[in-house]
């Protein structure tokens, strides 16, 4: 018989397990009369899945301090993007304001759309962040112009885990009258955000990197942006026409179950992040040639980017055999590319080459760090053995 | 079995060159790099066009990493006409080398046409 190693998942940034509650209240629905369609609230089974549809966009708004009306679902965070940066552009493509502005530190849900609208016309202007791999808001003030339609920056990076001032980044564009974008993916649940209070017109939500379902995702819209944007789907009136096909009732329940979890527990899982991201940079910072991407203080702990120059990322994780961390990002580990965002913070090739993301959770353990440490320096000596070195 | 063997001959340390201990006694050296910075080093020590030891150094990917260290435990005791017929030597059959990676086979192929040329000279 086979034997089960256990697996030590240090990926969280990639994807986070389904919460138990939320499986829990996903199969309430699955198995329960809420499976109708919502849209056809003639009948019992449509307007139980309709209550539980609208329940669900109350407790998502309350995370962020929205309305419910402000609310779109959508498959995820990267269709969220898409709505957002193609919906408003196409909208305004007649418009006098024909400049986008973003960076070389989004995913690529962000700046593939981007290039998208410069196709169409529009200007685009990407901005390479700071060593640390935030946004200068310098830089951005430098950058809007009386043309900017828009400004589409994240929250939080996926690859480093540096913070974007989103506070500030909102007055400014509140200032100069542009939309202000915001791609939460990794920040939702995870780290407080007021759309209002930082001035946010649209926002990009997902589920499954706070313990909810995969393929549910909501794009905010605030009331005075709401008919600025143009559908990028079309065949159905749900969601006001802007996100039309049959809602699905189980994973949008699921995503709002994880978004109260995430609320509830935003302090707790915020302090056990910092505990295994500093227990890690602890016992590994004597490793010959390492170094951690990112700012130090100002950035979210459940993501940590460590570099050795000279070594290759995938035979440091190779080397690791049980651990499941990812090289870059991990939209970027099915192919040789290296990554965008290390290369725009100004790491050399050589660097990225041997940069390993290793991203914690609410369900990681202590002692899981400190073997993956064990691991890591040891996958690290391997390969240094191997060059010579 | 592939995977098995990837990984036994990713973990290998057996015949590694190391600078203080080897330098004097290996009399060819071949290297070869990539685009992405992946480098072998491979050193052959000849008796009668026969290679009697070989050592590496590598640093890449583990498909890189395995395929270097199969060769050199497989080619000593070749003559130097049967040290650049890999299939004689088995590598393809023996690790899995997915077709996005099948470049490292010209890396080490480049290494050991670098090594035979100062054999050569």
């Amino acid at each position: 018989m086979k034997e089960i190693i256990k697996q030590i998942y240090l990926d969280y940034a990639s994807t986070t397990p389904l919460a138990r509650e939320v499986v829990s209240e996903m199969e309430a629905v699955m198995s329960g009369q809420s499976f109708g369609n919502p849209s056809s609230v003639d009948h019992l089974f449509g307007k139980q899945a309709y209550e539980a549809v609208e329940n669900a966009r109350l407790d998502i708004a309350s995370l962020i301090n929205a309305d419910a009306g402000e609310i779109i679902w959508t498959s995820g965070a990267t269709e969220a993007n898409n709505l957002a940066i193609l919906g408003l552009a196409r909208f305004k493509k007649n418009g006098f304001k024909q400049q986008v502005i973003s960076s070389f530190a989004e995913h690529k849900s962000v700046i593939e759309p981007c290039l998208q609208v410069k196709k169409e016309g529009f200007e685009l202007t990407l901005l390479n962040p700071n060593a640390n791999g935030s946004v200068d808001i310098n830089e951005l003030e430098g950058a809007i112009n009386e043309k900017t339609l828009m400004v589409s920056l994240m929250h939080v990076n996926n690859e480093v885990g540096s913070i974007n001032d989103i506070k500030s980044i909102g007055n400014l564009c509140r200032q100069n009258n542009v939309f202000f974008h915001v791609d939460a993916a990794q920040g939702i649940g995870k780290l407080p955000i007021d759309v209002k209070d930082y001035k946010i017109d649209l926002m990009s939500l997902n589920a499954h990197k706070v313990y909810g379902p995969k393929g549910i995702g909501a794009l905010f819209i605030n009331h005075e942006s709401v008919g600025r944007v143009e559908p990028i789907l079309i065949g159905g009136g749900q969601e006001r026409s802007l996100r039309p096909g049959t809602l699905a009732t189980h994973q949008i329940v699921g995503m709002a179950r994880a978004y109260k979890i995430a609320q509830e527990k935003m302090s707790s899982d915020h302090r056990h992040l910092r505990q295994c991201r500093e227990l890690f940079i602890d016992t590994c910072k004597d490793i010959s040639k390492l170094s951690v991407n990112g700012h130090s203080e100002n950035v979210f702990p459940g993501i940590l980017s460590v570099s050795i120059d000279g070594l290759y990322a995938e035979s440091i994780i190779y080397g690791m055999k049980i651990a499941a961390v990812s090289k870059g990002s991990a939209c970027n580990s099915d192919d040789d590319e290296p990554s965008h965002v290390l290369k725009s913070m100004g790491l050399s090739q050589s660097e990225i080459n041997g940069t390993v993301r290793f991203s914690f959770g609410r369900d990681t353990e202590i002692k899981d760090v400190e073997y993956a440490c064990r691991l890591y320096r040891d996958s690290v000596d391997h390969l240094h053995r191997l060059s010579g070195d | 079995m592939t995977e098995n063997l990837t990984r036994f001959y990713f973990d290998q340390e057996d015949h590694l060159f190391n600078w203080e201990d080897d330098q004097h006694t290996y009399e060819a050296k071949g290297s070869a790099t990539n685009s992405q910075g992946m480098k072998i080093d491979l050193y052959f020590k000849v008796e009668d066009g026969r290679i009697v030891d070989a050592k590496y150094n590598v640093s890449g990917c583990p498909v890189l990493i395995a395929i270097s260290a199969f060769y050199i435990e497989n080619v000593i005791g070749k003559t130097l006409d049967g040290c650049h017929d890999f299939n004689a030597i088995g590598i393809h059959e023996s690790i899995e080398i997915p077709n996005h990676k099948k470049d490292r086979m010209i890396l080490l192929e480049n290494a050991v046409d670098d090594c035979l040329g100062q054999i050569k000279e």
